[in-house]
């Protein structure tokens, strides 16, 4: 009698331990989404936030604003997009070194706030302000259920489906939403939003405040603002540049010597 | 970022989007895999040879397609060449296309690897830009792999 005993004290005692542990991990998971802006309370008050109300998740949408992660510290170390569709083929998407922006939604099939979202994207391609281009990344199907996936997702969105892509960007929960400019091969805002219409105003202030199209800093020694011919040559060049798959940082752009051509120039005359 | 299905693999260079598919067969229909490579993003709805797609295409940008025509043709006459062609700028032409777009030129070619009939399509959205758009094409064709039938 008195061994079960013990081994019933023993029980209390372990499931008090876990219950403990179970309280404290879930207290340290509230504040951290605390301070990334999101209330999982089912009935905490409407954000005041672009979007207004959540639907029984994120309350209030984050700005999309660059966001260093332990795995993503470097804005510019921005993975490409590579997986397999919901129907088993192998699909490449660029996102940077490409003349447009893309805006990459991680959503899941399970969370009830990624389902208004799959029901936007299966009516067709939602406006996205400032013309990025739309890409949904699931997790691998070691984790989802392609025919699940494909279902949410109709066919107008390309759905990439990738684990390493979810793990490259760091993806804190979903859904998420991460904007890659493009010309600058680099994240330029990132956060989350309960609804589509949330993430629209979230994309439209980024794109309204020129966030999304970020310049080259100016050095601290330039006293006048470049004029707006010189603005579009650069970037001109930037996106001929990346055309050529010639990115920022490429030694190319630095040689270390310039090899003088052994004739003359077409059209030129040497005397 | 080399993606592989369907027996065949390619590393898009840097700003290419890539993808390898293989419809869903209608009734008595057999479908077989499909490899698309561009500097312009791949739409949805495109076709096997880049309609809806290259329609996109602008002076600086390349179309890559390599259609599997399947074990039953290899070796036929069509697809005598063993070798996966190598392009070279003078290919393009601009009657070549599909269907003919002003500026645009094409080329097709057609082999035999790993015992599987192949078309190679590639469109430059710039005839008088051939010569590196070509070099363009041939950087991802140099990537491209072809897994062998039972292999």
């Amino acid at each position: 009698m008195v061994a079960v005993d013990v081994v019933v004290l023993a029980a209390v005692a372990l499931l008090g331990f876990l219950v403990l542990g179970l309280l404290r991990s879930n207290a340290e998971l509230t504040r951290a989404m605390h301070s990334l802006g999101v209330d999982l309370s089912p009935d905490a008050p409407a954000g005041s936030g672009a979007a207004g109300a959540s639907a029984g998740g994120v309350a209030t949408p984050v700005a999309l604003q660059a966001r260093p992660t332990p795995a993503r510290p470097d804005p510019t170390a921005v993975p490409d997009l590579a997986g397999v569709t919901p129907s088993g083929d192998a699909v490449a998407i660029a996102v940077t070194g490409v003349r447009h922006d893309t805006l990459v939604a991680f959503l899941t099939s399970g969370c009830s706030t990624c389902r208004g979202i799959w029901d936007v994207l299966k009516q067709g391609v939602p406006d996205v302000p400032g013309g990025a281009r739309l890409v949904v990344v699931t997790r691998g199907s070691e984790a989802e259920s392609p025919g699940v996936v494909a279902g949410l997702a109709g066919t107008h969105v390309p759905v990439v489906m990738s684990s390493d892509v979810w793990s490259g960007y760091d993806v804190p929960y979903a859904p998420y939403f991460v904007y890659v400019s493009g010309p600058a091969a680099r994240v330029v805002g990132e956060g989350t939003a309960a609804t589509w219409d949330a993430v629209r105003t979230l994309v439209a202030n980024a794109v309204a405040d020129g966030t999304t199209n970020p310049v080259a800093q100016p050095d601290l020694g330039e006293r006048w603002a470049k004029s707006s011919a010189d603005a579009d040559r650069e970037q001109r060049i930037d996106r001929e540049l990346a055309a050529a798959g010639i990115l920022p940082g490429d030694p190319r752009l630095r040689p270390t010597s310039i090899t003088q051509p052994a004739g003359p120039e077409p059209g030129e005359i040497r005397r | 970022m080399k993606i592989t299905s369907h027996g065949l693999s390619v590393t898009p260079p840097p700003g290419w989007d890539a993808s390898i598919y293989l419809r869903p067969p209608g009734p008595g229909e057999v479908t077989r895999p499909v490899l698309h490579a561009a500097t312009v993003p791949l739409p949805a709805g495109r076709g096997d040879y880049g309609s809806g797609l290259v329609e996109t295409l602008g002076a600086t940008d390349v179309f890559v397609a390599l259609l599997d025509f399947g074990t039953d043709n290899a070796d036929t006459a069509l697809f005598a060449s063993t070798a996966m062609p190598g392009l070279t700028p003078d290919m393009y032409r601009p009657k070549a296309m599909q269907r003919v777009i002003a500026g645009q030129a094409g080329v097709q070619r057609f082999f035999t690897a790993g015992g599987r009939a192949f078309c190679l399509y590639s469109v430059i959205g710039s005839y008088a830009a051939a010569q590196s758009l070509c070099a363009r094409a041939n950087q991802v064709l140099g990537s491209l792999e072809v897994q062998a039938v039972g292999g």
